[in-house]
């Protein structure tokens, strides 16, 4: 008898739907799914986020990493005096040197911050904004990116020479030299606000009472006035280097006369 | 692809569960069309459920009979005030039976042995049917039978015991043992 109840049981579960009936309910329900299209999906974390906790942890994560990544990338376009300009000086820009593998890469990287150092000084031209501490802070970082890069040309030049790096170095000296005239242009305009004292005021006053071609001719013809806006630690890297350039030069053309 | 990944789950559900469903259904109507519409009936409700995403379903199984039962008994209750005979007849409990004789309007195929199991159930008290059937046929646990009909899991469990104690009975399975 015990058989017969568990045999019904099982012949009870064989009652199906037909193949047709089964199908034809499914095209139905498909119709009501595309009517009723789903609104909310329950994600497989929700129970994660049942605690207040979880909650805080998430937003804290949210704000870090939208934060963060908005500052360093706000901050990229940051100009000297900016709120931001910190972050692209102190946290931005080492933590991408750091990342960069190889001495010629990071020489050139090294040749960029100064580019982006002479790029921020038009900037602020541009935009009216250069004062004596602003283009202190630029006069600054040139100098420190300077001596990084000879550092890392003296470090390279100690294990082998590169004529990769030696062309680093032209295009470095070179930059420095062409775009240099910014910073002591910049000292020169009228439109710069002195803010260390009268006698700033005065010299930049002076300076501003000459005419522009004057000042253009004279900057040409004395060649060291070009420099005079720089720190004394580039002008002497430039010296140097000019110098060793003429030095070869010379015993090229020695060998020359020689031959 | 949300969209997607709940439909294919719902389609994966419809497969496992329909005849269940269906058979619940049709074993409370007798009435193939009935059974086929209420079955249809209860997913789309599931779906409507799902869609929303008002309510979290843990046990998708057991949601499904509970809306079935409700379907089933809705039906019974719109017939009801449809039908004077019903009411005379009295059929009050037949929401809660199966295969009540007043509603047998055909034979539904099945073999002896099924046959005499569902007269047996239906020989119980209408309190022990149900959790009879959801046990003994479709092998749900106390706790899923318990959220189907809105009881306790202790409630359901003293049920199914004596349940299944009256059916050995009434099967003559009883007078076996001395």
């Amino acid at each position: 008898m015990k058989n017969d109840l568990n045999k019904g049981a099982q012949e009870i579960r064989d009652i199906k739907l037909s193949p047709e009936e089964k199908k034809v309910v499914l095209s139905r329900l498909l119709a009501h799914m595309d009517e009723h299209p789903v609104r909310f999906v329950v994600s497989p974390y929700q129970h994660f986020f049942h605690s207040r906790f979880a909650y805080a942890l998430a937003g804290a994560l949210l704000m870090f990493s939208v934060t963060s990544g908005g500052v360093a990338l706000a901050s990229e376009g940051a100009l000297p005096g900016d709120l931001l300009y910190p972050v692209k000086i102190y946290v931005t820009e080492p933590v991408r040197g750091a990342l960069i593998i190889g001495t010629v890469q990071k020489a050139q990287w090294v040749e960029e911050k100064t580019v982006r150092r002479f790029d921020e000084a038009e900037s602020l031209a541009t935009q009216g904004r250069l004062s004596t501490t602003t283009i202190q802070t630029i006069k600054e970082n040139v100098e420190k990116n300077t001596n990084e890069f000879h550092a890392i040309v003296q470090a390279s030049e100690a294990q082998a020479s590169s004529t990769e790096m030696e062309r680093v170095h032209t295009d470095f000296e070179k930059e420095i030299e062409s775009r240099a005239q910014i910073l002591n242009i910049a000292t020169s305009t009228p439109r710069v606000r002195s803010e260390e004292s009268t006698r700033e005021n005065a010299r930049t006053a002076t300076s501003t009472s000459r005419g522009t071609r004057e000042r253009e001719e004279e900057d040409s013809e004395n060649s060291n006035d070009r420099y005079q806006a720089l720190p004394a630690s580039v002008i002497r890297a430039t010296e140097t280097r000019q110098a060793t350039s003429t030095k070869r030069v010379r015993e090229s053309d020695s060998r020359g006369e020689r031959d | 692809m949300e969209q997607d990944i709940s439909k294919n789950q719902f389609i994966q559900l419809y497969t496992n569960e329909s005849d269940a469903i269906y058979r619940f259904c049709l074993l409370r109507t007798s009435d193939k069309d009935v059974a086929v519409d209420l079955m249809q009936d209860t997913f789309m409700r599931f779906w409507n459920v799902l869609s929303q995403g008002e309510k979290k379903v843990e046990n998708k199984r057991a949601f499904l009979f509970t809306v079935a039962r409700n379907s089933i008994i809705d039906w019974y209750r719109k017939k009801k005030t449809l039908s004077l005979d019903a009411l005379a007849e009295g059929s009050e409990t037949d929401a809660e039976t199966f295969m009540p004789v007043g509603q047998k309007k055909e034979d539904i195929e099945m073999t002896h042995e099924a046959k005499f199991l569902l007269e047996r159930i239906r020989e119980l008290d209408p309190l022990y049917q149900q959790v009879v059937y959801l046990r003994f046929v479709e092998g749900l646990g106390p706790k899923d039978i318990a959220e189907i009909i809105g009881e306790s899991a202790n409630v359901v469990s003293v049920r199914i015991n004596r349940g299944l104690q009256q059916l050995r009975k009434v099967a003559g399975y009883d007078e076996e043992q001395p």
